[in-house]
């Protein structure tokens, strides 16, 4: 076999380099470096651009929780910040609160109150308050007995969109491996904090889901217009309360209401001493350590919830509440403590308020709020 | 340990650090210059058995001595059928290994659900039996394994295939962890030879295989889990209306395709990124125009298995036409009863061997007719051809999905029912069908591009600008619409 004499055998071949050169090209990932320069290009403008990004939904679903962070991160903590279930999300209207300030002073009021939260939920809105610089003067907690039902040794399934990873870790303590699987989103919102393509991840998915109902160029035009609907997080009033006279009623019935309760854990021996009650008592005493003011209001019920929620489970939740009043020196104002009455015609069913009861219960306790940040 | 979890991840950087040191002669020549190239085969065979049962073992260790009977059983059977030239004996032999091996499926896996329908069809005929029923667990991967391990005996009663003489490389090969639990079905031909040499992991392997696991996990993450949300809604629903049950069953249908061929996707990733090769459980199988080619297309490791070791021993199609559909409906009712102990498979199993019958005096008059047609004619019939037969396929995974004839009844006569006006009203009932549609129609576009260019590689080999906007395209989807939660693969079940 002829080899070419002119190159040594210690040499390679022109064409042996070539290919070296050919295969090292071929080894370097430059499909991923392209996507990670593309990646970095579209952070550079959506920080230039520097669009609301806050879309949160309006609608009492697991959207709501994707709101908070990108909230906070683009517009900071509000001076009072309502918090708990949708229950308060409903009969806590923010301009009305702020209005009772007086035009001088009026503060900036957002509503924090997240679809189907427990007061576990609840504690960590009050950990992503904490966190914004400065931190609220006040924070007002609408609470119900539904705000402390068990979830036994399970954390929330939207309480994720909440967590960073100290929560994970936190809860791993308390829980073990069952809070691991809520670690993928942890890291998502610590990596939000960094990066806007993360952080409008909740706009994102609002604007995809969205187009059920709009068509999905419409919404994306508003996106970029900034021309987002106000919510309440952003101090707004719930849609839901605008809608008509504010004296929207659905059906309430006894059968609905027995489905509803079904097996919550108010029959438990031990309720309302559980899980959720420690949530309670730590988010106070963080925000006790911060400095920041906290004041509970039992929520208004719908007097056939109330008569068909097991024996002495209202009973039981006022005596929690008042405990805690007297160990922590937070106040707690029973809803024969305010100047209103709320009958059924307030109810737009057999949980939430509608517009004339928000209007009542904001009305009553303006009062005491005011009182307590002056 | 479901492979979309953190703690796969973590389990599986360490199995693969630990087997790049073990195989990595030079550093185990620095421990002890002696070694032998059989002595690192055997470190790295150790280091991967040890990893696959720790893998099972992290679900319910008391199965793993399930999985070790059965692996030594079909061992010492081979190694009998090996030595064996007596036909009666050898027959025996393989009996034994059939009979351990469905045993082992069948106490597990159908016990319950024949000692129930003994039991009710006792009381049709007014014979009032009261059923034993044992609360049994059903072990991860049993119908998987034990398929995988009973076609390595019958390999070597047919004498395709030499009785593996290393005890460890068989039960490294019954045991490999990235197909323990929901296959592919691997053949011994294959993937046994594997476990016999070390072959280098080269960067484009690595490369390939961290490819297809990201693929997988899109599929997973994104696609499924999210599309998982709509079937499961349409599926919770006492009286779906028409569009409902209509989205619930092509929900359904994207969800199985996406959730099975992303596990199937990340055990060849795992797999490959190991220096094993795993045969190919899914090729574009929404594409099909016929069954046959169907079967051909979807979990082909379990179709070729049935063809292989149950349609061709029953005669196939050597004896007449008649026999033929016997075996095809026979085949494919056993199928669906494979895929778990209950009357929903078998009504599957039987509408796809039904339309395996209708179809095979069609398929070749129509292909010849279909090929005197004009090209544009040709593809536009085509195209017909696999929407219409996709259809068909979703009308099946209607019984795979519901929870009993009765849902599925319940479906079907939705589905013959006149729509209704507030379409959007019921769409937002099903939650986030939009998304889906969205999500779906990308799979589709690619697949598409893939089936017309005949490459399913076709993402990893495009040009550099393309693969990227890709890659960051499926980042950004990842991040802002992926599913979190480690939700379980459909097929763990069976």
């Amino acid at each position: 076999v002829a080899s070419p004499s002119s190159i040594s055998s210690s040499e390679p071949l022109v064409s042996e380099v070539s290919r070296a050169r050919r295969n090292a090209r071929a080894r370097a990932p430059w499909g991923l470096a392209t996507a990670a320069g593309m990646l970095l290009a579209l952070e550079l403008v959506l920080r230039v651009l520097h669009p609301p990004g806050v879309l949160p939904s309006t609608l009492d679903d697991e959207l709501c929780y994707l709101g908070v962070v990108p909230e906070l991160l683009a517009y900071g903590a509000p001076d009072i910040a309502v918090v708990g279930s949708s229950r308060a999300r409903r009969a806590v209207n923010s301009p009305e609160i702020a209005a009772a300030f007086g035009s001088e002073q009026r503060p900036r009021v957002g509503n924090f109150g997240l679809g189907a939260a427990k007061a576990e939920d609840t504690e960590v809105t009050i950990r992503r308050l904490l966190e914004a610089n400065p931190a609220p003067k006040l924070v007002i907690w609408p609470i119900a007995p539904h705000d402390l039902v068990s979830r036994g040794e399970q954390p929330g399934p939207w309480v994720r969109y909440l967590w960073r990873v100290s929560d994970w870790r936190e809860a791993r303590q308390r829980l073990g491996g069952r809070a691991d699987r809520y670690l993928p989103e942890a890291l998502r919102n610590e990596a939000a904090r960094h990066l806007r393509l993360v952080r409008y991840r909740g706009p994102v998915r609002n604007l995809i889901e969205g187009s059920q109902r709009r068509h999905l160029l419409s919404n994306l035009t508003d996106l970029l217009l900034g021309r987002t609907q106000p919510t309440p997080l952003h101090g707004a009033i719930h849609p839901m309360n605008l809608k008509g006279d504010g004296t929207a009623m659905k059906e309430v019935s006894r059968k609905r209401i027995r489905r509803y309760i079904g097996r919550r854990s108010y029959r438990d021996p031990r309720w309302p001493n559980n899980e959720q009650a420690a949530s309670v008592e730590r988010a106070i005493e963080l925000l006790a350590r911060r400095g920041v003011r906290l004041v509970f209001f039992e929520l208004p019920a719908h007097p056939l919830m109330e008569e068909m929620l097991p024996s002495g489970t209202t009973k039981k939740y006022r005596k929690l509440m008042k405990t805690l009043e007297k160990r922590h020196g937070v106040p707690f104002f029973r809803i024969s403590d305010l100047d209103e009455q709320f009958s059924a015609l307030d109810f737009v069913e057999q949980s939430h308020v509608n517009g004339m009861g928000a209007k009542k219960f904001t009305k009553a306790i303006s009062g005491p709020v005011v009182k307590i940040l002056r | 340990l479901f492979f979309n979890s953190f703690q796969f991840a973590l389990f599986f950087v360490v199995v693969w650090l630990i087997r790049t040191l073990v195989t990595r002669t030079s550093t185990l020549r620095l421990l002890r210059p002696s070694l032998s190239r059989a002595r690192v085969l055997t470190a790295r065979n150790v280091v991967l058995l040890v990893a696959s049962y720790a893998f099972y073992a992290a679900w319910d260790y008391r199965f793993l001595f399930l999985l070790m009977a059965s692996t030594a059983n079909d061992y010492i059977v081979a190694r009998a059928l090996e030595k064996e030239q007596r036909a009666p004996r050898r027959r025996l032999y393989i009996t034994l290994s059939i009979a351990a091996n469905l045993g082992l499926l069948g106490f597990f896996k159908y016990y319950g659900f024949f000692a129930t329908s003994f039991a009710a069809l006792g009381r049709t005929l007014g014979v009032e039996m009261s059923p034993h029923v044992l609360n049994i667990v059903l072990p991860v991967g049993i119908s998987f394994y034990t398929f995988q391990s009973l076609s390595y005996t019958l390999e070597v009663y047919r004498r395709h295939l030499r009785a593996e003489p290393s005890l460890l490389n068989f039960a490294a090969f019954v045991a490999f962890f990235p197909q323990l639990v929901a296959g592919p079905i691997e053949r011994p031909n294959h993937l046994l030879p594997q476990f016999r040499h070390v072959r280098p992991v080269t960067w484009s392997k690595v490369s390939s295989g961290a490819y297809l696991i990201a693929v997988g996990l899109f599929k997973k993450v994104v696609i499924a889990d999210n599309v998982a949300r709509v079937a499961d809604a349409a599926f919770a629903l006492h009286a779906p209306t028409r569009v409902q049950a209509l989205v619930g069953a092509y929900a359904f249908a994207f969800q199985i395709y996406a959730d099975f061929s992303a596990y199937s996707d990340i055990a060849r990733g795992t797999a490959r990124s190991l220096g094993f090769e795993l045969s190919r459980n899914f090729d574009m199988p929404y594409f099909s125009a016929t069954p046959s080619e169907f079967w051909r297309r979807w979990h082909i490791s379990l179709s070729t298995w049935l063809r292989d070791y149950l349609y061709v021993p029953l005669g196939g199609n050597r004896r007449g036409p008649a026999r033929t559909y016997v075996n095809l409906m026979l085949t494919m009712l056993l199928g669906g009863l494979w895929h778990g102990a209950a009357w929903t498979f078998v009504a599957w199993g039987a509408f796809h061997g039904l339309i395996l019958c209708v179809y095979r005096p069609l398929e070749g008059p129509v292909r010849a007719w279909a090929h005197k047609l004009p090209f544009g004619a040709r593809g536009a019939l085509h195209g017909v051809a696999v929407l219409f037969f996709f259809h068909l396929v979703c009308v099946s995974w209607i019984f795979f999905r519901a929870d009993g004839l009765g849902q599925a009844a319940t479906f079907f006569r939705a589905l013959a029912a006149v729509p209704t006006k507030d379409v959007t009203g019921e769409l937002l009932v099903l939650g986030p069908v939009a998304l889906c549609a969205y999500l779906v129609a990308g799979l589709l576009v690619i697949q598409l591009l893939q089936y017309l260019k005949k490459d399913s590689w076709l993402v990893y080999r495009s040009p550099v600008p393309v693969r990227g906007l890709v890659y960051a395209a499926g980042a950004l989807l990842f991040v802002w619409t992926g599913v979190d939660g480690g939700e379980s693969f459909i097929y763990f079940q069976f």
